[in-house]
């Protein structure tokens, strides 16, 4: 037994020490050589814990962030809620628009007068929000930015993007968007929890687009038919819009897509009453009446 | 390897060499964090939900 060094020996004393201690651990060759690559091992599991919680987690922040800007600059560029008007006072000059004039694309089966998306269409450089889609299931306050495009550069950055080779909601056809299911904020994360008949709302500067939820599927990711005009036959000619929404399935899994149909059910123009699912969204009250306005 | 790294290559009294471990164990989480990874998840197949022909 070597008596104890005093704690503050000077420096050679304290090398002395070292070499000691080290002379006490000294292993053999083979045990040195695998305990080094037993930490290369663990070092290596570590990294791929990392890697894990990068893509789960550390991604969703930016991409938070992302979608709040998104949103607010939406909102910011709103064109202002109509004067409420009595309807006869004699000049409408001042009005703002008349919700009923606005320009009719197509007309449902049931009447229903689909306004254009004029706005919207304009809206397809990679800095600008064509829209905003609201699903009240997935959450009072999830709303999904609309981008034009699909690649990382649109739907990285929060919110869900649009297919460019689909068509428009102004339009009989298919309205695809995509998002994320486990990374990049997960703006999908929850699709799987819509039901049918569920609203999903579209709010653009045209107006909002209403749908209803009518089918859920689970397809291969090379099975593209989900984005035909008419989702269920390529050969048919459209005749009313379907929004749908493509994520990622399973969870944590990219082997399969989850799919969800929507189908327009209305229009709502800009001036006329918002929606009562939307009408907590406050900008939305700026550009549509909240309803027992005036 | 880790054990040398402490012992022998970090200078220093321990308290010392316990704050280098931490800076330096944060530097490369950060590292990887915002380089390595993002330039790692074009490969992974995660972030991949758009269908496409093929």
């Amino acid at each position: 037994m070597t008596p104890p060094l005093p704690r503050h020996a000077d420096p050679a004393q304290r090398s002395v020490a070292a070499a000691t201690r080290r002379q006490r651990r000294r292993r053999p060759l083979g045990a040195k050589i695998m305990g080094g690559f037993g930490e290369i091992l663990i070092t290596l599991g570590v990294l791929g814990l990392l890697f894990v919680v990068w893509e789960l987690w550390w991604t969703g922040i930016e991409a938070e962030s992302d979608r709040q800007d998104s949103l607010d600059e939406f909102y910011a560029n709103m064109p202002a809620r109509p004067a409420v008007s009595d309807g006869d006072d004699g000049d409408n000059d001042d009005d703002g628009p008349n919700p009923a004039d606005f320009e009719v694309c197509y007309t449902l089966d049931d009447g229903t007068e689909i306004g254009c998306a004029d706005h919207m269409r304009a809206q397809t450089g990679s800095e600008q929000i064509m829209g905003t889609v609201y699903a009240p299931r997935l959450g009072e306050n999830w709303a999904a930015p609309i981008r034009y495009g699909v690649s990382a550069t649109q739907i990285d950055r929060g919110g869900v993007g649009h297919y460019p080779n689909t068509q428009w909601p102004d339009e009989p056809g298919n309205f695809a968007l995509a998002g994320h299911r486990n990374t990049n904020a997960s703006m999908l994360g929850n699709q799987d929890s819509l039901q049918i008949g569920d609203p999903i709302y579209v709010v653009s500067y045209d107006g909002i687009y209403v749908y209803e939820v009518r089918e859920r599927q689970v397809v291969l990711p090379n099975q593209t038919e989900v984005l035909n005009p008419v989702p269920s036959d390529s050969a048919a000619e459209a005749e009313f819009g379907v929004l749908t929404f493509t994520t990622c399935h399973p969870m944590f899994s990219n082997r399969e897509r989850l799919i969800h149909h929507a189908e327009i059910v209305d229009f709502v123009p800009i001036g006329a009453e918002a929606p009562a699912d939307l009408v907590h969204h406050e900008p939305i009250t700026q550009m549509f009446y909240a309803g027992g306005a005036g | 390897m880790y054990a040398w790294f402490f012992r022998e290559l970090l200078p220093g009294p321990l308290w010392v060499r316990i704050i280098l471990t931490v800076v330096l164990l944060a530097a490369v989480v950060y590292g990887l964090m915002e380089f390595v990874f993002p330039w790692l998840s074009e490969y992974s197949p995660l972030g991949d939900v758009t269908l496409e022909d093929g």
